[in-house]
Parts: structure tokens; sequence; C-alpha cells
């Protein structure tokens, strides 16, 4: 008997393994990773795609391996599938509403304020594109004028008159894990913040003792941005 | 599985088709479609990286070199085997087919338990992870690893006490044919494995116990390059189908309560010293986060001590609602308590020792 005899496969676990290779390949390609997973791990779909397809593909065509056959029943393999159809039928949405009602912003942000990166924005005359992240993971700002954008969040935190917060969602690896980083927003006398609405902030930040301090010179609002993470 | 688990899939394929055609997609829908597809697209690669290191195991591992690597004296070999993982650094998604596969080819249960619950915190990636995330401390990343291997090993220890003596109960599938049911023979007749028959062909393999399947593949694979790889990726096709469906489920579970279950409600329950160990405790149970990841948000829980966030750090590798339903896909119901229940306890007095020290 030659070794090389062909195996009657199970159809069902060719197409377990296809419709897995077709699903990472289309979360890459339709631009939904960024909503799912931390795009620095791209490579993860792209592996999953080239693993699972080549597992079709040996299942498929490989020769007879005699006895690793499990018979499964669909109940089983509808596992593999439910995630899949589930995914494609709702699409993925920015959860960054859903973050700012459900966890609770992180004033010091990611690195507590402890510290080793040094902000240095003096010596600008404009001001200066950063992000929330970079001020709240700064041990140090030296300085300078900044633009940042970020969603206004009510808070029940103890601020001062005319502060309220703005946070910007950090994603480390996949949705389960996006938290609000914030800081504090000194806004202008008479301006009335809205919960929830996104804005852009022109203005100068330095470091308090309890967080960081945007000092706000100009806030405009603008939409939602998509994705709303942070990486 | 059990049924609610088998019948799972088609309830909500009918309460999709239900809600599509009553007028529309909620947004608790797509917030949960959200989490469930992004716990899974993160962790399935890494499963499919642990299925082909089985895969490989499979194939190239013979099971007497297993046998010899491993020492006779059992807590030594518990106290290697939750080090392994700094040569073998597996995420615990990843790790479970694996140690499936180390136990067919003979390793204790008590060591494949050490390894299990070790290899997603003892190992360079999680190390250099908490050290980032924790702004370059260097004290709290090896504590943390310290902590890992101490619950890891003592676990391990007592599973060798309680659980080896009657390993074969605890194992919920068939070590000898991995619980693939009615192989048939390649040479197309119905003979089935294991014992001689008398179907004309020339395979003379069957008998020599080393594949899952009762096969010694070297004859196999001796005529072709590209059979090994060819074969190592139909075993771990097999593994991944083995215990795919309970990581599917286990995030199923876990993206149902990071949809319905909010972490401020659990984050402020309590801080004192006994109670917010137990608090992060449950955070990590039920958050069921990536051991690389989990230190970018344990940082985040500044109202917490150090020592209370250990708990967090060192418990959730270890037990989740993933892995739970993982557990249960290979260990009996008692093995998968007894395991949760010791790591969990230990975790918290690890986190107490912490905060005596002033963490």
């Amino acid at each position: 008997m030659s070794s090389k005899t062909k195996i009657k496969y199970d159809w069902r676990e060719v197409a377990v393994f296809a419709a897995w290779a077709l699903f990472f390949l289309f979360t890459m390609v339709s631009g939904r990773l960024p909503l799912y997973i931390n795009p620095k791990f791209g490579v993860l779909p792209l592996l999953g795609t080239l693993v699972t397809a080549l597992m079709a593909l040996a299942l498929r065509y490989g020769r007879k391996h005699i006895g690793c056959a499990e018979h499964r029943d669909w109940s089983m393999l509808s596992w593999f599938l439910m995630p899949v159809i589930v995914s494609l039928i709702i699409p993925p949405v920015g959860l960054g509403a859903f973050v700012a009602g459900n966890r609770q912003a992180n004033l010091l942000g990611p690195s507590q304020g402890s510290g080793a990166i040094s902000l240095n924005l003096s010596g600008r005359s404009g001001y200066k594109d950063v992000t929330i992240l970079q001020l709240a993971d700064a041990g140090e700002i030296k300085g300078g004028k900044v633009t940042v954008e970020g969603q206004l969040l009510s808070s029940d935190q103890k601020l001062g008159a005319n502060e309220c917060l703005i946070a910007h969602y950090q994603m480390v690896c996949c949705v389960a894990d996006v938290r609000p980083v914030a800081i504090i927003l000194r806004y202008p006398e008479g301006y009335k913040p809205t919960a929830d609405q996104w804005v852009r902030v022109n203005g100068i930040a330095r470091r308090e003792k309890r967080g960081v301090v945007l000092e706000a010179q100009v806030i405009q609002p603008i939409s939602t941005p998509n994705p709303p993470y942070l990486y | 599985m059990v049924n609610i688990q088998r019948f799972l899939p088609l309830a909500v394929g009918y309460a999709l088709l239900q809600t599509i055609s009553s007028g529309g997609i909620t947004p608790w829908m797509t917030t949960f479609a959200t989490f469930f597809a992004a716990i899974l697209l993160e962790a399935m690669p890494f499963m499919l990286i642990g299925a082909i290191l089985s895969g490989t195991i499979e194939v190239f591992v013979p099971r007497e070199r297993i046998a010899r690597w491993v020492p006779q004296n059992r807590f030594v070999a518990v106290m290697l085997f939750g080090l392994l993982g700094i040569i073998f650094p597996i995420c615990e998604c990843g790790i479970v087919p694996v140690i499936r596969r180390l136990l067919r080819k003979g390793v204790p249960l008590s060591c494949g338990i050490t390894y299990l619950l070790a290899a997603p915190i003892v190992q360079p990636v999680v190390l250099i992870a908490t050290l980032v995330a924790f702004m370059g401390s260097w004290e709290i990343a090896w504590l943390r690893v310290l902590g890992g291997y101490l619950v890891a090993i003592t676990v391990g220890m007592l599973a060798a006490i309680f659980l080896d003596p009657k390993s074969k109960e605890h194992i919920v599938f068939d070590l000898a044919t991995d619980d693939y049911a009615e192989p048939t023979c390649g040479c197309g007749c119905d003979e089935h494995h294991h014992h001689d028959h008398d179907c004309g062909c020339d395979e003379h393999h069957h008998h020599d116990d080393d594949c899952c399947c009762g096969h010694d593949h070297a004859d196999e694979l001796a005529d072709n390059k590209f059979a090994k790889v060819e074969f190592v990726l139909r075993h771990a096709a097999q593994d991944f189908l083995s215990t795919g469906s309970y990581l599917i489920f286990g995030a199923f579970i876990a993206a149902a309560m990071q949809t319905f279950i909010g972490q401020d409600t659990l984050a402020r329950i309590g801080h004192g010293p006994i109670l917010a160990p137990l608090v992060m405790m449950v955070l990590a149970f039920t958050l069921s986060l990536c051991s690389a990841a989990d230190a970018f948000v344990a940082t985040s829980f500044t109202q917490f001590s150090i020592a209370a966030r250990m708990a967090f750090l060192v418990m959730g590798p270890m037990v989740d609602i993933k892995l739970m339903a993982m557990y249960n896909g290979f260990l009996s119901r008692k093995a998968t308590i007894f395991i949760f229940g010791l790591a969990a306890g230990l975790a918290f007095i690890y986190s107490i020792v912490m905060r005596l020290v002033g963490m």
C-alpha cells in the first residue's frame, strides 16, 4: 500500500479552515482591523490567513494519514463558523462612547506620570500636534503650545472650576483592553463643555501633581475619529 | 462539550436572523460582536501557533525522547517545567494544544499543569511587556514572573500528589488515539488500528505506538521531504479543531461580560487590603486578557495598590473565563476546579504577602 494514498477528507473541516482563512483576509483588506486589534499586531491575521489556508490545503489534498480524522458533528464545527458569520453580518464599531461610560478614565496616564519621558515643546512658535497619550505619558512637559484631539468626559473626579476631562482611547492589543487616557482640560470662561463631544483644542499643557492640565485657548468641535483609538 | 455549548451556535444564528428580520441590529449587539471578533482575532493566531508546535512535537519528537528528558523526581520535573516558557514562550491560548500533545507523549499531568500555568507568565515576552507597561520597573516585572512561577510550581507539586495517581481520570481525551473516533486505515480496508490485519497492504507501522493514531511516522515520512510539513499541518489542524471550539466558547462568554458588566462597577466595590486583590482577581477573570497586554490594563487601575494589581497580573493568565472553557476541553471538571481554586488562592496569598512587604 502506497503511503501516497489520498484521504477521504471531511469537507466540513476543510470548509472551517477555508472560512477562517477568508475571514482573516477579509478583516485585513476591508480596513476593519484597526477597530478590532492594534494594527501593530497586523502580522497576526496575516499569519492566521496563511496557516489556516495551509491547513485547509493539507486536509483537502494531503496524503491519507490514517486514523487522525475525528468524526465531528455539525454542532461542534458550527462553533468555528459562528464568529465568522456574526462578524460578517455585524460590522465592528468604534467603542469610544461605550468605553467612556464603562471604564474609568486614567487621569495620570499609563505611565502613572512616573516619568522617564520628557516632552520638550519649548522654542516653537506654532502649535504642535500631540496626542493625549503623549501628554499623559510625559513625566515632564517643557512649555510650548499644543493641539490635541479628544472626547470631553463627564467625571466624578474632583476638578476645579472651568475644568473637565478630555480623553482619548488607548488600545494595546485589542478592544478588550481599550481604556480612556485623560488629561484635565481647563476651558475659557463662558465655554460650556458637552459630555461625549469630540473636540480639537489649542492650548498650553503642563504637568501638575494631579495630572496633566491643558489650558485651552481655542476649542473646536470635530467629528468622531475613525478609529477612535490611539495605539 | 455539554449540551448548552453544542446548541449555542444554532441559538445565536437563530437570534441573529430574528433580529435582522425584525428590523435591526442594536448597539449592544455591535458592541458584543466587536468584542467577540476582536478577542478571537487576537487569540486564534496564537492558538494556531500552538497547534503547529503541537504538530511539530508529534512528528519530530518521539515519545521515548520525552520520557528521557523528564526527570524521574516529580518535584524536580515540576520545577523545570515551570521554567520551560523561557525556552518555549507560548501564551495561554496557544499552550493548550501543546499540553494535550505533551500529555499524549507521556509527560506527567503535574508537569503539564505546571507548564500550562507558568508559560504565559514565566517568559521573556511577558517580562518585557510588564517592564514597559510599568515604566521600566524591573521590580514589578520580576515580582510578577516570580509570583507566576511560585504559583505554578506549587499547583504542580500538589497536582503531583493529588492528581497524578489518577491522571487517566482527569484527562478527558483519549491519550492513545487523540479522541479520533473510529479511525480508518490508510490502506482502504475496514480494519481499525493497533492490531494486525490482513488487508494486503505493505504498511507495518500500525503497531509502533508513537503517533496519536498508533503510527510511527518514520517510514511514511522518509520518502517525501514535504510529507513532514504536511503531517505537521494535518496534526495541527486536528488539534486546532479539538481545542478551538473551547476558545470560541470562552471568547463568547468573555465578550458578554465585557459588554454587560462595567469594569468600574467592579472596581468601585472596594479598596481594602483584602477586598482590593479580590476585586482585581474578579476583573482578571472576567476580562480574559492576553498575558502580553494585561500589564498595560493593570497600570490603569491606579486606584489599586501594586500588591492588589499583582493578584491581577499573576492570576489573569492562569484563571479566566476563556481558559475555564479551554481547560474543560481536556481536563476533568474536578481537575479544572483544583487548578483554578489553587491558582486563585495562591495568587491572592502572594498579593497579601506583597502588601505586607510594602508594595
